[in-house]
């Protein structure tokens, strides 16, 4: 019955990466050839600490030990201590939980947020703009400020170290998606709904054959942005579930002790750290887009 | 049905949920922290009780807690001038050099790696024998020089807030890069018609246009600064005695390895007076200079 056609919408024309002028001129040799090497020192403060890292990672602890941080690997396929800090920090397990709540929060996340974006940004009522002050305020409160309340609140639930505990503290919708979502919703001509009720279809049906589908990209870039931040999130496991170990919280094993064995430690890292660079190589288009409209609005 | 009922069902229906975790898990513990706050609660007994303000003077009149914010301030500092830092590499990157999309999706991508794996990173960075730093300098026979990052010294504190600068400023650029290319390009191009020079420029049309971002930048990134943890935990777990414990570290320290909760709440309501203080300040500020 709806053979309406859905209209494209333009990517938001502000997000950086698709901009390819530029503002500002340096037309004079030497200024120009100075800000290359500025640019050149930040680059190498970037690589630097990782490359380091990656050097190491390849030696053994003795050979470490013998030749040092620079001298480059014996065998640069020598994976032992990948394959160690694998097994000792648990980092199967870790990555499946963090996976676990990947796959349980964020499907919800985004049907709580587009929800949400959908009723505030297509209904007039009452309380509209009471429930944005309520939804907008919490971006003002420190989460860390209020960790021994939300501890408290997840032990009296029975929530501690339980998947739900993650999972629930992950789904809770913030102003941020929710302002991503709206400003998707407002491009969509109402004229589509309005022809979409006359041929008798409920606002439910409108809200998924309408709306979501409209708001693929905004869903795309909330998808990575969560991922990353899941996966990225110390804190929530380490507080609320410390018994499962995620992909952050098992990197921490290595605290302590086993700090000695640089190498190893390096491995763990370069582990841990591989799969968001992956991710960042090919979606950075979206993650910088998606960080700065959160940021904007 | 009529279709303002009907309007009324999908509205409830569609924020039923959300609203009741957002009460649950956003609103309802605040109360609960301003609740633990007044008590002496240990975290364990059944039930709280209030006592006043009692771990409030304690708090502000405790040396070892002040010295966590003074700690903290150390990462304040440093948020300040990754702006600055974050600014001028959003201007540099917009402008004629070549492969700039590159070197700015270089300069983004520390944001993206794991906080963990970026503090242990640095822990052998900072590591006063092993430090690939401190090799360096041997190397070149400045022996004498060698780093002690990790300290007595107050400098401990901004070692560790350095990590989250080179985590975030790529943030930073990038926020300040969507606001520079929002600015009209005719604007710039009557001024240059009108004779006015690079500073010119920056001083009459690119200030006073990202001064809202700027506003906005610096709240999220002092905002952070305040809750700044990981670093610490990390890599000093607050120590020598004491000397890197930021505010949380602190917080977090007197609950669940001294069973204090009531002080451990006290010391997030100041931590987050502060920063309401902060927002307010910024949003009157911002409000009086669009006038």
């Amino acid at each position: 019955m709806m053979n309406m056609r859905i209209i494209p919408i333009r990517k938001n024309k502000n997000s950086v990466s698709s901009e390819n002028t530029s503002t500002f001129t340096i037309s004079n040799p030497i200024g120009k050839f100075f800000c290359y090497l500025l640019i050149a020192f930040l680059i190498l403060l970037v690589f630097a600490p990782l490359a380091i890292i990656l050097n190491i990672s390849l030696k053994e602890n003795s050979e470490y030990m013998a030749k040092g941080v620079y001298a480059l690997p014996e065998n640069i396929f020598n994976f032992s201590n990948f394959i160690n800090a694998y097994k000792l920090g648990g980092f199967g397990e870790g990555f499946m939980n963090t996976f676990l709540l990947v796959f349980f929060s964020v499907p919800i996340a985004i049907v709580f947020g587009t929800m949400v974006a959908y009723a505030l940004g297509r209904f007039d009522f009452k309380l509209k703009k009471l429930l944005f002050a309520a939804f907008l305020f919490p971006t003002f409160v420190p989460t860390m400020t209020v960790t021994i309340a939300t501890f408290t609140l997840i032990k009296n639930l029975g929530l501690y170290n339980s998947f739900l505990a993650g999972i629930i503290l992950y789904i809770g919708t913030d102003i941020m998606q929710i302002y991503i979502f709206l400003q998707f919703i407002n491009q969509i001509p109402i004229a589509l709904d309005e022809s979409a009720r006359i041929d008798g279809a409920s606002r439910l049906k409108i809200y998924y054959s309408i709306i979501l589908p409209q708001l693929k990209p905004a869903i795309a870039t909330t998808v990575i942005l969560k991922l990353l931040g899941i996966y990225n999130d110390f804190f929530t496991p380490y507080m609320y579930m410390p018994k499962i170990k995620t992909a952050a919280t098992s990197l921490n094993t290595f605290a302590g002790d086993r700090m000695a064995d640089w190498p190893l430690m390096s491995a763990a890292i370069i582990l841990i750290a591989i799969p968001t660079i992956l991710i960042y190589i090919f979606l950075q288009n979206y993650i910088i887009s998606g960080v700065t409209d959160g940021a904007v609005k | 049905m009529k279709s303002k009922m009907k309007d009324k069902i999908t509205v409830t229906g569609f924020l039923l949920i959300p609203v009741i975790l957002l009460i649950l898990f956003s609103y309802y513990p605040l109360y609960k922290l301003f609740q633990i706050s007044l008590s002496n609660w240990n975290g364990m007994s059944p039930d709280i009780k209030i006592i006043g303000f009692d771990n409030y003077k304690e708090v502000l009149s405790g040396k070892e807690y002040l010295s966590s914010i003074w700690n903290n301030m150390a990462y304040v500092i440093t948020a300040i001038v990754q702006q600055f830092v974050g600014l001028f590499l959003a201007i540099l990157l917009d402008s004629n050099l070549k492969l700039k999309k590159t070197f700015r999706a270089i300069i983004f991508m520390p944001y993206i790696i794991n906080g963990v794996a970026v503090a242990f990173m640095f822990n052998y960075m900072y590591d006063f024998t092993n430090s690939p730093i401190n090799m360096i300098l041997k190397v070149i026979g400045l022996e004498e020089h060698v780093i002690r990052f990790i300290s007595l010294d107050y400098s401990s504190n901004f070692a560790l807030s350095f990590i989250s600068f080179w985590k975030y400023v790529g943030f930073t650029m990038v926020i300040f890069l969507a606001a520079l290319q929002s600015i009209s390009r005719e604007v710039y191009e009557a001024a240059r018609v009108d004779g006015a020079g690079f500073f010119s420029l920056i001083r009459h049309i690119t200030f006073p246009n990202i001064k809202n971002m700027f506003q906005i930048s610096i709240l999220l990134s002092i905002n952070g600064s305040l809750q700044a943890y990981l670093e610490p935990f990390v890599i000093t777990k607050g120590g020598p005695n004491g000397r890197t414990a930021t505010v949380i570290v602190k917080s977090l320290e007197l609950a669940f390895q001294y069973n204090k909760f009531g002080k451990a709440a006290a010391l997030g309501v100041i931590l987050l007076f502060i920063i309401l203080a902060i927002v307010v300040i910024q949003r009157t500020f911002l409000k009086e200079s669009d006038k």
